[in-house]
């Protein structure tokens, strides 16, 4: 096969275009062969839903990308396609660099083994030369601050120290590319801020980053730019702060005086208004 | 309603073999978790096949008088015992592989194929110890080991390309339906009596033992007696059926995984 040509600005870490994600939604997906026998007699009723539709944006090297909208906006789904845990089902996509993600709390532990365990397994999934983890073990622990529950089995870990872990876990790749879903927000406020030193640090190093957050604060800090998700469109892409002022203003309702009948209306408590359709 | 299949490039996407640490890992880890209560673990590569060639003995050859020509019993049986428990413990194993590793596939990015293939390798940790067990059963009855027992190396293959191909199926199928375990279960049993462990493949006629040794454990379990207690090496015509069934698997087994595995993060 002839080499392929690479789509998109090769300047870029990450490039999307148009980008579509469909899930079959199949009213009674049957559950056993039996069943998928028999229902080869019958026609199949399949509803299809666009998680992510038409998607395009692009992350140029050394870049820091936020990714904010509300629940079920599809930033989770975009960025498992980013990651390559997803297919894509239509579009573009190039990722240009190594890859290490942070895709939700415990990425990939096992609560039965111990915290050296999962580190060991966790660098073996990355991808992680096993004489560079044995160089680096050490430092990892310091830096997750585990040093004495490093050898207990993690279903002992509260959410923050298998936060800390998993976050020291992702970091310690070295890959030109951090992927992260909202994780930043569940240690204490030192281990946060610890962790934005060492993005902001890889970024000076030329690293690449997106990160998915409901933390509006930490999207405005850390990224130059955000993506706006709303029902898996873009709604708004530009420079941090104005995406995040636009999703802001936008769920606190416009105008003054708003913010308290906003309140009242999030009956769901994710601190954001409702929708219409929610209730 | 069409649309444009997607276009993906991964500039750095690790290889398999870039990934064969993490086959290790993952078997290791198996392992471990099965020989941490020390008994289960000497359970299963000891304790069980001892138990079941002791029962097979009191049925077979006790109760129901069937004769095993110049071969111990227990040494017949346990011959084919540790073969019949590698298949059927291995794909059981890696049958579930996929469905309950879901959260490690979900999050990183890896051929999800290793995960069935860390369960057959697991198990070929029991299959060693009970080779061991039956070494010290041919020492016990002062059963010389003839170089023929070289063969066992080719037939181990066979038999491992069958394993794997059921396994890689059973995996794949395993994520979609819930009765796969059933269905499995069900093979095993009437297999059992279609794969020559508690009976010899001389007592089965000519006309019925070309279609038993299609089976390729009956093929491995066969070739084994033969270069074991008698010295010789197992005919070509008794081997290549059960050699084509496995290439023919295992072939299965890889196509339907392939298939299937894009879907893996996606079933709820
Ligand atoms: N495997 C799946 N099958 C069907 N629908 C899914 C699947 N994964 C996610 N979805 C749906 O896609 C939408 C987007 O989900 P997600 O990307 O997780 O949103 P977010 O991370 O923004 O909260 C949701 O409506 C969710 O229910
Ligand atoms: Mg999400």
């Amino acid at each position: 096969m002839a080499t392929r040509q690479v789509p998109g600005d090769p300047s870029d870490a990450i490039t999307v275009v148009s980008l579509g994600k469909r899930f079959d939604l199949r009213h009674e997906r049957p559950t056993t062969i039996t069943q998928e026998l028999l229902g080869l007699l019958r026609p199949r009723l399949t509803e299809p839903f666009w998680a992510v539709q038409d998607v395009t944006m692009s992350v140029p090297r050394g870049g820091a990308m936020g990714v904010i909208g509300r629940n079920g906006s599809g930033k989770s789904t975009l960025l498992k396609m980013l990651a390559g845990t997803l297919a894509p089902t239509t579009g573009t996509l190039v990722v240009r660099g190594s890859l290490s993600t942070l895709l939700q709390l415990g990425a990939g532990f096992h609560p039965d083994f111990t915290g050296r365990n999962n580190v060991w397994l966790s660098a073996a999934l990355l991808g992680i030369p096993e004489a560079r983890m044995r160089a680096g073990f050490d430092d990892l622990v310091g830096f997750a601050e585990l040093e004495q529950f490093i050898d207990i089995p993690i279903k002992y870990y509260s959410a923050g120290m298998l936060a800390r872990l998993g976050f020291a876990v992702s970091i310690s790749v070295d890959a030109e590319i951090l992927l992260i879903d909202e994780v930043l927000g569940v240690g204490d406020l030192a281990f946060q801020r610890k962790c934005e030193a060492r993005m902001r640090e890889m970024m000076s190093g030329g690293r690449t980053i997106v990160i998915v957050s409901h933390d509006a604060h930490a999207v405005r800090s850390l990224c130059d730019t955000a993506v706006w998700l709303d029902r898996g469109h873009v709604r708004a892409a530009g420079p941090a702060d104005e995406v995040v002022d636009a999703y802001e203003a936008s769920s606190l309702g416009e105008g003054p005086g708003t913010v308290s009948r906003v309140r009242a209306a999030d009956v769901d408590g994710d601190g954001l208004p409702d929708d219409p359709e929610d209730a | 309603m069409t649309v444009p299949p997607p276009t993906v490039v991964f500039t750095h996407r690790k290889s398999a073999w870039e990934h064969r640490h993490l086959l290790f890992a993952l078997a290791g880890r198996d392992i471990r978790a099965r020989y941490r209560q020390s008994f289960l673990g000497v359970y299963w590569a000891v304790l069980n096949p001892l138990l079941q060639t002791l029962v097979f003995w009191l049925v077979f050859s006790r109760f129901l008088r069937m004769s095993a020509g110049t071969v111990p019993f227990v040494v017949l049986y346990f011959s084919g015992v540790i073969f019949w428990n590698f298949f059927t413990t291995a794909i059981t194993g890696a049958m579930g592989s996929v469905a309950t590793q879901m959260y490690l596939l979900e999050k990183h990015r890896f051929p999800a194929v290793i995960l069935p293939l860390a369960s057959v390798l697991a198990r070929g940790m029991d299959l060693t110890v009970s080779a061991g067990i039956f070494g010290l059963l041919l020492a016990w009855y002062a059963m010389p080991v003839p170089v023929t027992a070289l063969v066992i190396v080719p037939l181990l293959v066979i038999g491992l390309a069958a394993t794997i191909g059921i396994s890689l199926l059973t995996a794949a199928l395993n994520t979609l339906y819930r009765d796969v375990a059933q269905l499995v279960g069900l093979a095993f049993t009437l297999g059992f009596f279609l794969t020559p462990v508690v009976y010899d493949t001389e007592a089965v006629p000519a006309g019925y033992r070309t279609w038993l040794l299609l089976n390729p454990v009956a093929t491995v379990i066969h070739g084994v007696r033969i270069a074991l207690f008698r010295g010789e090496l197992p005919s070509l015509a008794d081997t290549w059926p059960g050699a084509l069934a496995s290439v023919v698997l295992l072939a299965i087994g890889w196509i339907a995984f392939r298939q299937l595995q894009s879907t893996f993060t996606e079933v709820l």
